[in-house]
């Protein structure tokens, strides 16, 4: 039986392994990039190395996880680590039972202790015409950069809010692309808050004097920012072409061939459904977070949206929980420094939720195809539990399991159905809970 | 340091430890699959493995996610179009 399974290579899993290290445990880190660092410090390693001018670009928000990636690669290579990257957890069960597959083999174990660090994704933002090519998520776009790539177009337009849209114009202006627009959706700012809020956006001066900064920084260049957007639909037919929208009821058209959309990010909800561990709804981050209660502990951003700082205080917290040891004061006033200037973000820029005021024909569903009225009218017929409308459409069996359908599938049955989210039965992810083949299954 | 991809035939030069999911993008190899019920064209949306629109071929071994898949000196990829 193994000692301690963590899931997920990003600041929190790094965090957890380092912490189980320092307690004379062994990890077993499995990770499915093929080097650590997460979403938020992807390919960091490989940059400091042949890229260095692209950790001036991307900024200290993304060369500040060097220390952390080095002392976790340190610990590999003195194996006091077990490291599989670009490997796949397939399948887990509350008893801790696992399966993994890589290429540095297939295990089927049970585990004393696991700490799931699966991370965020994007929230799907699913407009008319967001399955062309040229339609990439603002998260995605940054990855392109931090594994070295330029963005493939001059001709840019975001759509979306929120401190990651506004950090990647920054970043783009850094490499002499600015985007050509920024449109603001509806409802995806909000400027009055309340006094949590406020008092939230002092709380970490700052992180959120660098979110002024890309604001202020913004109206200087050249992108048009267009704000409240309505109808917002990525134009073309083989590939985008443009975007359309509507303000004060005028149509605007913005030509570009790379359109970068985003609402927000929200848990990984996968592995922690294919646990078996319960989530519930979060009203402040409109996401589900996992029952903290849990005998496997979820740490990072797959446990709630709280940023790579968070993140590592979290993965360090869940370790001395897990093995028994207390917790240092230091790091729970950081962690609840952390939060408050989350609630300052989380009040800021809620998301806009697409599905609910898609059009009938746009794709919720990229594996199935299931459009929005077949949703509507599936919810209306089956009530709120997502799981129904995956038997009746199949939305949320495809490749993805729900990963790029599941909160759209609730925002629509919240809509059509008035039920309120508390009482939405999320979809359940079973295992397989990534595809794995025949044979990885028949060595298990 | 570069390697040497086939992509459906034809030979492209990239860096080693590059992305095949970038060195598609980058090189405007569109789109890299179609999608099995309607033929739509689909291109890397996520990038962070969870969208599976990027789903290529590599080495005979189908349904591979180009967005987590590092390039290999003498790899083959074909696309599913």
């Amino acid at each position: 039986m193994l000692d301690y399974l963590i899931v997920g290579a990003g600041p929190a899993g790094l965090s957890a392994a380092l912490t189980a290290v320092e307690l004379g445990v062994r990890p077993l880190v499995v990770d499915n990039r093929p080097e650590p660092g997460g979403n938020i410090y992807a390919f960091l390693g490989s940059s400091a190395e042949y890229r260095a001018e692209s950790l001036r670009t991307l900024g200290t928000a993304y060369s500040g996880g060097l220390p952390l990636i080095r002392r976790f690669l340190d610990g590999v290579s003195r194996d006091a680590i077990d490291y599989r990257p670009s490997s796949k957890l397939w399948h887990l069960e509350q008893d801790r039972s696992f399966a993994v597959s890589g290429p540095g083999g297939n295990i089927a174990d049970t585990a004393k202790n696991i700490c799931l660090a699966t991370g965020a994704q994007e929230r799907p933002a699913p407009m008319p015409g967001w399955t062309l090519p040229g339609v990439m998520g603002v998260g995605a776009a940054q990855l392109l950069l931090k594994s070295g790539g330029q963005l493939p177009s001059k001709s840019i337009v975001i759509i979306g809010n929120g401190p990651l849209p506004l950090l990647l114009a920054s970043q783009l202006r850094n490499v002499g692309s600015p985007p050509k627009a920024v449109i603001e959706p509806r409802g995806s700012v909000r400027y009055k808050l309340s006094i949590p809020g406020y008092l939230g956006a002092f709380a970490a001066p700052i992180t959120s004097f660098k979110g002024l900064m890309y604001l202020a920084s913004q109206k200087l260049s050249e992108t048009h920012v267009y704000t409240n957007a309505d109808d917002i639909e990525v134009l073309g037919t083989d590939c985008a072409v443009g975007v359309g929208f509507y303000r004060n009821g005028k149509r605007h058209e913005v030509d570009a061939d790379l359109i970068l959309i985003h609402d927000g990010i929200v848990p990984n909800a996968n592995p922690i459904s294919a646990a078996g561990i319960n989530s519930s709804y979060n009203a402040a981050q409109q996401a589900l977070h996992a029952d903290a209660s849990s005998s496997i502990k979820v740490a990072g951003d797959a446990a709630a949206i709280l940023g790579a700082k968070s993140a590592e205080l979290t993965g360090r917290i869940r370790t001395l929980e897990t093995f028994g040891q207390r917790i240092p004061t230091s790091l729970s006033y950081e962690l609840w420094r952390q939060r408050k200037f989350r609630t300052f973000l989380d009040e800021a820029y809620p998301p806009v939720k697409f599905a609910g005021k898609a059009s009938d024909d746009t794709i919720i569903c990229r594996c199935e195809l299931s459009t929005a009225k077949q949703v509507r009218n599936t919810a209306l017929a089956v009530g709120p539990d997502a799981n129904r409308i995956k038997t009746a459409l199949r939305c949320g069996m495809g490749p993805c399991q729900g990963r790029m359908c599941g909160y759209s599938i609730m925002d629509l049955i919240h809509d059509e159905t008035n039920t309120p989210y508390p009482d939405i039965t999320p979809q359940r992810c079973r295992s397989p809970i990534l595809p794995v083949s025949f044979g990885d299954l028949a060595s298990e | 340091m570069t390697v040497t991809v086939t992509i459906d035939g034809e030979k492209y030069q990239a860096r080693e430890s590059e992305l095949l999911a970038t060195l598609l993008l980058q090189r405007s190899i569109k789109p890299v699959r179609k999608h099995p019920i309607d033929g739509s064209p689909r291109t890397p949306f996520c990038m962070m493995g969870v969208c599976f629109e990027c789903l290529v071929t590599v080495d005979g071994v189908t349904n591979q996610q180009a967005c987590l898949t590092t390039v290999e000196d003498g790899m083959v990829v074909e696309r599913d179009l």
